[in-house]
């Protein structure tokens, strides 16, 4: 099974500056020199310390920051801004609340100009993807927290991306409707065969979703280690009382613990 | 649907409830009729000035004055909302003199007008487009401002043209607060062109309540009134609804 390599990151800096209080001028190292190599159809989880640079690693993957020094390669082809094989769900509601779940599907159809009976279509059949079926009408303030992110990977879907990136995108629910959604987005994902990129800090769920793990550290971030999960699919629930699970959880906290820590600065007390 | 018609009822019975005490306490002679008329003769009075047609040359002057007054503050007010938004240095020069002039009560500078441009429509006009641009113009800059930063990253992912940025992310996204202030814009223009007709003009319906109300003729001065009421409802619903049909197109 040898796949292709889809994205290439190689050697990817990013600082940029502040302004102290006192007026000065301080750089800041965000993210240092981070490569890494995902093949098609892969599912990696990214996890690491909060605030460690693990959104800007995806947003500069996304076009949406831009990197200092590196290169990100898609399929051999340098990537400078946002690219259309490229999609993107964020952890905050991105969805637009001036339109309803199928026009929000549609959006990214609609800016390409696709004509309006060929993107219903494709649009239906990813609001269908996601469970969505019968609240196409209904508008962002009419659904739960879930539903709305399942619009937006719907909507990420539409334009049929190869990369969909995930930006915590199940951070802000409650771990019940987490822990759902997970498994739902590893049947989508065996469905249609996406790489996906997803960033967490939940142990449990990076290594339930994640083929493998890329463990961040804190800033200035390097990717500390990348965990195997040689955990058989197709994975659900039921995986969370795997022995090879739990053996794997204690092992990236171990090697995370210390970042947590130094994250949250000299004054942290110790478990 | 059902709770929208059940609040409509209230609505309705509040309404005529209080039409049917005013009613009462006037027909059983607790209020004088040159206090207070009942609202049967308010309507009557009305309906006869309408057919009359000694209603029409007033409704229509004020009418004009409201919308375009309205008109002029939106067409030139929304832009310059923008434009302080897209240069916030400009909005930093600016903003002491547009948040401190909401509290100044510009009809003061009528009577200056009517002296430099004489009694007519024009010094009625620049009050009300003054005044109700500066709403227009705070929200949109607001509006803009306060878009949430995950819309446009969205835009970017799809690789919006900036022209599709601004007309089916950003002016969206702002839309809600730019209505708000194109709502109280609409209500300052209608405010101040009848406030000041009220004050000394020689036509529209400021014009006829103070005319009848100081020649004590309190069934007109009434049905004036009525008729005021009536349309600051009316428009108000209709603003309303085009908010609801423009959010649904955009």
């Amino acid at each position: 099974m040898d796949k292709r390599a889809e994205l290439i990151i190689d050697n990817v800096n990013m600082t940029y500056k502040i302004c102290t209080q006192n007026g000065k001028e301080k750089v800041i190292e965000a993210i240092h020199s981070v490569s890494g190599v995902v093949k098609e159809g892969e599912f990696i989880t990214i996890i690491g310390p909060s605030g460690c640079g693990k959104s800007t690693l995806l947003e500069i993957i996304g076009g949406l920051k831009e990197l200092t020094s590196g290169e990100i390669y898609l399929r051999n082809e340098k990537i400078t801004s946002s690219h259309p094989l490229i999609g993107m769900v964020f952890q905050e509601e991105s969805i637009f609340p001036w339109r309803n779940v199928m026009e929000n599907v549609e959006f990214g159809l609609e800016i390409e100009g696709v004509p309006k009976t060929a993107r219903r279509r494709k649009s239906q059949e990813m609001i269908e993807l996601v469970g969505l079926h019968g609240f196409e009408d209904r508008y962002p303030k009419e659904l739960s927290g879930g539903m709305k992110q399942r619009v937006a990977i719907a909507r990420a879907l539409a334009k049929d991306p190869e990369i969909l990136l995930m930006d915590e995108p199940f951070g802000a629910l409650d771990q019940q409707t987490r822990m759902f959604l997970g498994g739902e987005l590893l049947s989508i994902w065996e469905n249609t065969k996406k790489t996906i990129l997803f960033v967490t800090h939940d142990i449990n769920e990076a290594v339930l979703l994640g083929d493998s793990v890329w463990i961040m550290s804190n800033r200035p971030s390097v990717i500390k280690e990348i965990v195997n999960v040689d955990i058989e699919r197709p994975r659900d629930i039921k995986t969370l009382a795997n022995e090879k699970f739990s053996k794997l959880t204690a092992y990236i906290w171990n090697l995370l613990g210390p970042e947590a820590e130094k994250a949250l600065g000299p004054h942290a007390i110790r478990a | 649907m059902k709770r929208a018609t059940k609040i409509n009822i209230v609505r309705i019975i509040v309404i005529s409830g209080f039409l049917l005490f005013l009613e009462l306490i006037t027909r059983a002679g607790y209020v004088r009729p040159t206090i207070l008329v009942p609202p049967s003769i308010m309507c009557l009075t009305l309906f006869r000035s309408i057919v009359s047609g000694n209603l029409t040359p007033h409704f229509v002057r004020t009418l004009v004055e409201i919308l375009l007054s309205f008109s002029i503050s939106s067409i030139v007010g929304i832009p310059i909302g923008i434009l302080f938004w897209k240069f916030p240095r400009i909005w930093r020069m600016f903003e002491i003199y547009f948040v401190s002039s909401y509290a100044m009560p510009t009809i003061f500078f009528y009577p200056v007008l009517l002296v430099l441009f004489g009694l007519g429509t024009l010094p009625i006009l620049t009050i009300a487009i003054i005044t109700s641009m500066l709403p227009i113009i705070l929200n949109t800059t607001t509006g803009f401002r306060e878009i949430r930063e995950v819309y446009p990253k969205v835009g970017h992912m799809f690789n919006c043209t900036p022209a599709q940025m601004f007309f089916k992310v950003k002016f969206p996204a702002a839309a809600p607060l730019i209505f708000a202030g194109l709502k109280m814009g609409f209500t300052y223009a209608t405010t101040l062109c009848i406030a000041m007709e009220f004050l000394n003009a020689e036509k529209g319906l400021g014009f006829l309540v103070s005319y009848h109300y100081f020649t004590f003729d309190t069934d007109l001065l009434y049905a004036y009134i009525l008729l005021i009421i009536i349309i600051a409802v009316t428009v108000n619903i209709i603003i309303l609804r085009i908010e609801q049909r423009v959010r649904m197109e955009l």
